[in-house]
């Protein structure tokens, strides 16, 4: 049996060489406008994450999901940058920027002496190769859309070899938000431009069998990748940054992201010391963190995630292709009665959920942005919690009775009832769906539910063929990400989308909120705009709010550097972080 | 030999044209593309969309797109997967070296294990050993195959001998050759250890049955007249000729290759073939499917290649031939009739009013009818063979067992609203993942401990000191209806509100486990039996016609029955899924899984009974008949029925434990049953979670168990079976 052998043999390797040697590290001068970071600390460490998307492009430019965009961002850095500890932009590329008196040309000034990972220096020609691509009718993508505003692109021009200029069509305040994209470099890339096949570039073909050809400005670049197995990064020796001693950053020398759809293998993972970081699901905190002192690790509360869980009710009262109503009009009619949403939302019991589901690691949601979003949050929004009966009060205010059954009707005798769809791969949503599902059976209304593919779901939502459904949306970052939801125009505005003209006053109320923040500058005036709309979207409840979970970082004590943002929970960057070396 | 190959693989051209036309049909039927996750993006808009769509040609109908993919197929471009954006060829290539070898691994295990164990068991039959190792290769097919992969992702994890998943060390890119490759075994151990398992019971039930067989042939015998020693007889002669079929079998093994192991591969993260094209069909990246089933149905061809070339190896008494040139007419022929038929029944299906409630309610009526009439087919069918068996059965031990255990569930089933203290709805957030409540005698009653929840962080609870309440018995609860007609509303057990009785704990919502178990019997014990109905008589019908008729029916149904058992079984029922489920309801659901489970399962059922009506159309008695003026259809179930109606009581036994361990795998996938329904897979696949492993909550496990037993019941009963009905093992036989 030579398996068996193999086998014997391969613990007796594994045991008696388990140092590995990476290559050497390649040593370039810094360049004349170092970024210089107040952190110290020593390179040598290697960090082991596991993921559970996978890319699918390191292209920018091709439509992508978070997975990807992840990776891109080690890999290519934008003219500003986010700080999360603040929330606040800093310089990335650009050392510095003016804004003109009239708040509509930016004017920034790159770092001198920086260059891609391959050497070729770093200047004006590759931003504005960068808008050249993303303006191409040739190349959709979704930054052109971004910098479309009121229907105009925006404006740019080259200044000099280290200088650029931007001007929006209109005033738009958050401007500085989105100008961080990605630069590309157009020495790589502009043969592909000239001919058509720009988007066919690094893709993941080219992350396997030549990842050196992608030039990078961000702290890392591609050492390999293997499809469904891991992808390897290493420091980019050109990066723009360094620490207080003049180290070069990123500190750590290698980067291995594990792809690992199944989420027991991704806590398996981490309980057994295998992965340096990970976030654990409010459920398994409890006995992932047994293993704390074995494996040296720590579990930290990051408080509400940033998502948005709801459910929703079809109020779209068009007519589909046959002529025909989407919902049979007293259905529509309860929909659209702001007491019933109310009365349903009133009617859900979210601490039951939180305690049995989540274990008590949750946190109730009352408003269209979540918690997790310290800056824009509202925590004043009318809040309509568990009260079943004040939830069965409004419904008596709409004349709906529960019969002598107990199943509440209306006065034409139609039994309240609704089919809400279902997304058949959640794994949450069943239990919040029989859980709701019950707690409708007490105030006497009928749920139907319908587990559906994701597919399958997108199109009944956006022909309105359904009566309702239960879905979430990724948050964070500026509400002026959320347009397509907020707006009634909006193509994500699910419970009537693209409307031509407001349907109700409140949603013309939020298009106007929306319309006017972007044209907002000071902060404050901004968040009061948001905090109106928040309190708008509360009360009108088109999308019955859940609950939304608190995550949790579990991090090896042995990480140095990591920081803690607005609300104290602990953050870093993967380019700060270092570790003390392990004794063999 | 290189002539015969050619031709062969000239006449399996079609099978890939009609296969390939199927599944493009049934992607087209899936509502939805593969730009629906872009399409959800809220800042990507409607114009990208549209552009996107007019790009790869989506605006297009269904046959358009498959004349433009045919076209550039049969140039050899099996274009670009829009999930990975690499071209298609490249993406398989790249999988494929894991995937052979996880399968070639395993195959590997299993016949290591199963020859020498098989050929043992034989030599003792009838010992401890026989019996153990058979106890032994049932108990390792009676659990899903997810719940043993998942035993040991967990034993990886707590004894860290083995790495938790993935294809190869992180660092092993910096390995030396030698060790790099020792570090390929050693991530491969677990997954082959769990794929195999499967392998050994099959493989060691034919080894044992063909070893048997030449044991009891003339030609041992004479080797012992001779005097030769009995080592020499066995393994020089008898081991020979036994293991003859297995190289046979090396051709269909090489077929199954490639074709990956999907839920094994999940759970140890292993990339290989089967995730990937599950993935691909989820996010309907069309290219991918269709080069992926174009892959299987290759391997599947060439293997059967393999096997008949293998056969005619080994076995000098067979000659390569395929029939002469008007066979080979005859074969191009019914594939242009098979190719037809597909286009025709692909249209047909596309032009019913499917959106008509009518036409639903219809359709379903028919269902039900068609199932009541196969219901009483194979009760006329196998009544005769029951009687028979039944009281002889049971006055053997194993098979009185059996027979008991089978009566329970199956009554329990019947009484689960009775025997039930809840509903199975019947939450309580308050007591999620409560243990099981203990009875206690005290004070001159039965009583139940309560519990009270001490940290709710990991749902542990404790008991109150002196906070037992009595159990009532016949306590009234909500009213329903015991098998289905008579209304009641008393329930055999029960404890004051706002106790719960928890006889086997609770679940995530807090849901009694023990009233969702019985509740789901109803699910799990029937599903097997309505599965069986229909294969058994489709099987029946179509193979024992195809048997009996032969000519151009049978041409074609051989030919159909080729391509189905090309289209993956799983991909179908994804795709009809998604086609379907706008009609039924997720209670409904179950009988749509049972359906296309027996729509895939029918095909080996109809072969092999079409082998068994040749055999017996050869004998006198049905040639008296056709000389007597017997109407085909009276000779079809009056003599052919009754001489194989053993063999489909038999294989129907056998078969029940397919689809119990087929919905688990497919609750698993989230395929399955839905919630608010409950199944024993659904509560099993609910229980798969990391933390009821290490939080204890072992009684999330009954449902595998008891799963486990039904299996292992089933099987012994057929065993039983054949043992009584065919001593010789006659059945087993065919490989």
């Amino acid at each position: 049996m030579p398996g068996r052998h193999a086998l014997l043999m391969s613990f007796l390797l594994l045991t008696a060489c388990s140092r590995v040697e990476l290559p050497e590290r390649e040593h370039f001068p810094l360049p004349a406008d170092v970024d210089i970071v107040n952190v110290s600390g020593k390179t040598g460490a290697t960090f082991i994450a596991t993921n559970a998307g996978e890319p699918t492009s390191f292209n920018p430019l091709v439509l992508e999901d978070a997975t990807s965009a992840e990776i891109t961002g080690y890999m290519l850095a934008g003219l500003v940058d986010m700080d999360w500890t603040t929330q606040e932009i800093i310089p990335g590329l650009a050392k510095s920027w003016e804004i003109s008196a009239d708040r509509r040309t930016y004017t920034f000034h790159l770092r001198r002496g920086i260059k891609w990972s391959d050497g070729a220096p770093l200047t004006a020609d590759d931003v504005i190769f960068t808008f050249d691509c993303i303006f191409d009718p040739r190349y959709p993508n979704r930054s052109s859309q971004q910098f479309t505003i009121s229907g105009k692109p925006l404006s740019y021009e080259k200044v000099d070899d280290h200088t650029v200029r931007f001007t929006t069509p209109e005033l738009y305040a958050p401007f500085l938000n989105d100008i961080g994209v990605a630069i590309l470099p157009k020495h790589c890339l502009e043969a592909a431009y000239r001919d058509g096949t720009l988007l066919k570039q690094w893709t993941v073909a080219t992350g396997i069998n030549k990842p050196s050809s992608m030039a990078c400005s961000g702290p890392f670049k591609i050492l390999s990748y293997r499809p469904g197995d891991r992808l390897l990064m290493t420091p980019n020796p050109h990066y723009w940054r360094a620490d207080a001693d003049g180290q070069r950053l990123p500190y750590i020398d290698l980067y291995v992201a594990k792809f690992v759809k199944d989420n027991n293998a991704v806590l398996v993972n981490f309980c057994t010391g295998q992965t340096e970081a990970s976030s654990i699901p409010p459920a398994d905190v409890g006995w992932v963190r047994n293993a704390r002192e074995t494996y040296r690790f720590t579990i930290d509360s990051q408080g509400p995630a940033t998502s948005i869980g709801f459910i929703w009710f079809n109020m779209n009262p068009g007519k589909n292709k046959k002529g025909g109503s989407f919902l049979p009009p007293h259905k529509l009619r309860w929909f659209q009665d702001t007491r019933f949403r109310q009365a349903v939302s009133h009617g859900f019991n979210r601490q039951g959920i939180i305690s049995g589901v989540y274990f008590g690691r949750a946190t109730e949601l009352h408003s269209i942005i979540s918690e997790g979003n310290i800056k824009w949050y509202n925590p004043n929004t009318p809040r309509f919690e568990y009260d079943p009966a004040r939830a069965a009060a409004l419904l008596a205010d709409m004349n709906l009775r529960k019969d002598a059954g107990g199943v509440l009707r209306d006065a034409d005798g139609h039994a309240v009832e609704f089919e809400v769809l279902v997304p058949s791969a959640s794994v949450t949503a069943p239990q919040i769906m029989t859980s709701f599902k019950e707690d409708m059976r007490e105030l006497g209304i009928g749920v139907k539910i319908s587990y559906i593919d994701f597919g399958t779901m997108l199109a009944r939502t956006e022909a309105s063929d359904y009566e309702a459904g239960i879905m979430g949306f990724t948050g964070g970052g500026d509400p002026s990400g959320g347009k397509a939801i907020y707006k009634s125009s909006g193509r994500m505005h699910l419970w009537n989308p693209s409307q031509k003209t407001p349907a109700t006053p409140w949603e013309a109320r939020v298009d106007e909120l929306m319309d006017l923040q972007e044209r907002t500058f000071d902060p404050q005036k901004r968040k009061a705009l948001i905090d109106e709309m928040q309190d708008i979207f509360a009360v009108q409840r088109p999308l019955i709010f859940l609950v939304t979970q608190n995550t949790y970082l579990g991090l090896k004590n042995k990480w140095r550097n990591t920081k803690r943002d607005l609300n104290g929970f602990i953050v870093f960057k993967l380019e700060e972080i270092w570790a003390e070396p392990e004794q063999p | 030999m290189i002539e015969y190959v050619i031709r062969r693989l000239i006449v399996s051209v079609p099978m890939l044209l009609v296969v390939t036309l199927l599944v493009f049909f049934l992607m087209s039927l899936a509502p939805g593309d593969f730009l629906d996750t872009a399409r959800m993006q809220r800042d990507i808009s409607e114009e990208t969309i549209h552009r996107l769509e007019q790009e790869y040609g989506l605006d297009k109908p269904w046959h358009v797109q498959y004349g433009r993919w045919l076209g550039k197929a049969a140039a050899g471009d099996f274009g670009y997967s829009w999930t990975y954006k690499v071209s298609v060829s490249e993406l398989l290539a790249q999988r494929a070296p894991a995937t052979l070898g996880l399968a070639a691994g395993s195959l590997a295990l299993a016949w290591l294990i199963a020859l020498p164990l098989g050929v043992l068991a034989a030599i003792y039959k009838g010992s401890w050993l026989d019996r153990f190792v058979s106890l032994a290769a049932y108990a390792a097919i009676s659990l899903p195959d997810f719940f043993i992969a998942l035993i040991a992702l967990f034993f990886a994890s707590v004894s860290g001998m083995f790495p938790v998943g993935g294809l190869t060390s992180i660092t092993s890119d910096f390995f030396p050759p030698g060790q790099k490759f020792a570090d390929y075994l050693w991530h491969l151990a677990l997954p082959v250890l769990v794929l195999g398992l499967g392998g050994v019971a099959g493989t060691l039930r034919v080894m044992r049955a063909n070893f048997l067989d030449q044991i009891r042939a003339e030609y041992v015998t004479t080797a012992r007249a001779k005097g030769l020693s009995e080592f020499v007889v066995m393994f020089k002669h008898a081991l020979r000729n036994a293991v003859n079929p297995f190289i046979t079998s090396l051709g269909f093994a090489f077929s199954g290759l490639l074709s990956g192991a999907l839920i094994v591969e999940n759970i140890f993260n292993y990339p290989g073939l089967g995730q990937l094209t599950f993935n691909a069909f989820l996010r309907q990246d069309k290219q991918l499917v269709l080069a992926s089933v174009v892959l299987g149905t290759t391997m599947l061809i060439i293997g059967n290649l393999l096997a008949d070339i293998f056969l005619a190896l080994s076995d000098p008494r067979i000659r390569l031939g395929g029939g002469g040139p008007a066979f080979r007419r005859r074969q191009i022929w019914s594939w242009l009739g098979v190719a037809a038929l597909t286009v025709t029944v692909c249209y047909a299906l596309r032009f019913m009013p499917w959106e008509s409630g009518d036409f639903w309610r219809q359709l379903k009526l028919a269902g039900a009818l068609m199932l009541a009439g196969a219901g009483v087919f194979v009760i006329y069918a196998a009544w005769p063979v029951l009687r028979q068996i039944v009281p002889r059965l049971a006055r053997r031990p194993l098979g009185a067992v059996t027979l008991s255990v089978l009566a329970l569930l199956y009554g329990c089933s019947l009484l689960a609203p009775f025997l039930a203290p809840y509903s199975s709805s019947d939450q309580d957030l308050t007591k999620t993942f409560h243990p099981p409540t203990a009875p206690v005698w005290k004070d001159g009653a039965l009583r139940m401990r309560t519990y009270r929840n001490v940290d709710r962080s990991i749902a542990r609870y404790e008991p109150v000191a002196d906070g037992e309440v009595p159990v009532r018995f016949f306590t009234k609860g909500a009213p329903y209806k015991l098998l289905g007609v008579i209304p009641l509303r008393t329930r055999l057990v029960g404890v004051d509100a706002p106790h719960k009785l928890y006889l086997m704990g609770s679940d995530s919502t807090g849901r009694d486990v023990f009233s969702r178990l019985l509740y789901g019997s109803q699910v799990s014990l029937t599903l097997g039996l309505i599965g069986v109905t229909i294969t058994m008589s489709l099987g029946f019908l179509i193979g024992a016609l195809s048997g009996y008729l032969g000519g151009s029916f049978d041409n074609i149904v051989m030919r159909l029955t080729e391509i189905i058992m090309c289209i993956p079984g799983l991909y179908l029922l994804i795709a009809l899924r998604f086609a379907l489920y706008k009609f039924f309801d997720s209670s409904e659901m179950f009988v749509l899984i049972v359906v296309v489970l027996s729509f895939i399962g029918w095909t080996g059922t109809a072969r092999v009974i079409r082998g068994m009506t040749l055999s017996v159309r050869q004998r006198a008695f049905i040639l008296a008949a056709e000389t007597m003026g017997q109407s085909r259809l009276k000779i079809l179930f009056k003599h052919i029925l009754p001489n194989i109606a053993s063999y489909l009581v038999i294989s129907a036994t056998m078969a029940i434990p397919g689809y119990i361990l087929g919905e688990a795998s497919l609750s698993f996938l989230g395929l399955g049953i839905m919630e608010p329904s409950a199944s024993w897979g659904l509560m099993l696949s609910q229980a798969q979670e990391m933390k009821v492993f290490m939080l204890g909550f072992a009684w999330l496990f009954i449902p595998g168990l008891l799963m486990f037993i039904v299996v292992l019941t089933f099987n012994l009963l057929g065993d039983e079976l054949r043992d009584l009905i065919d001593p010789k093992f006659k059945t087993e036989n065919r490989l």
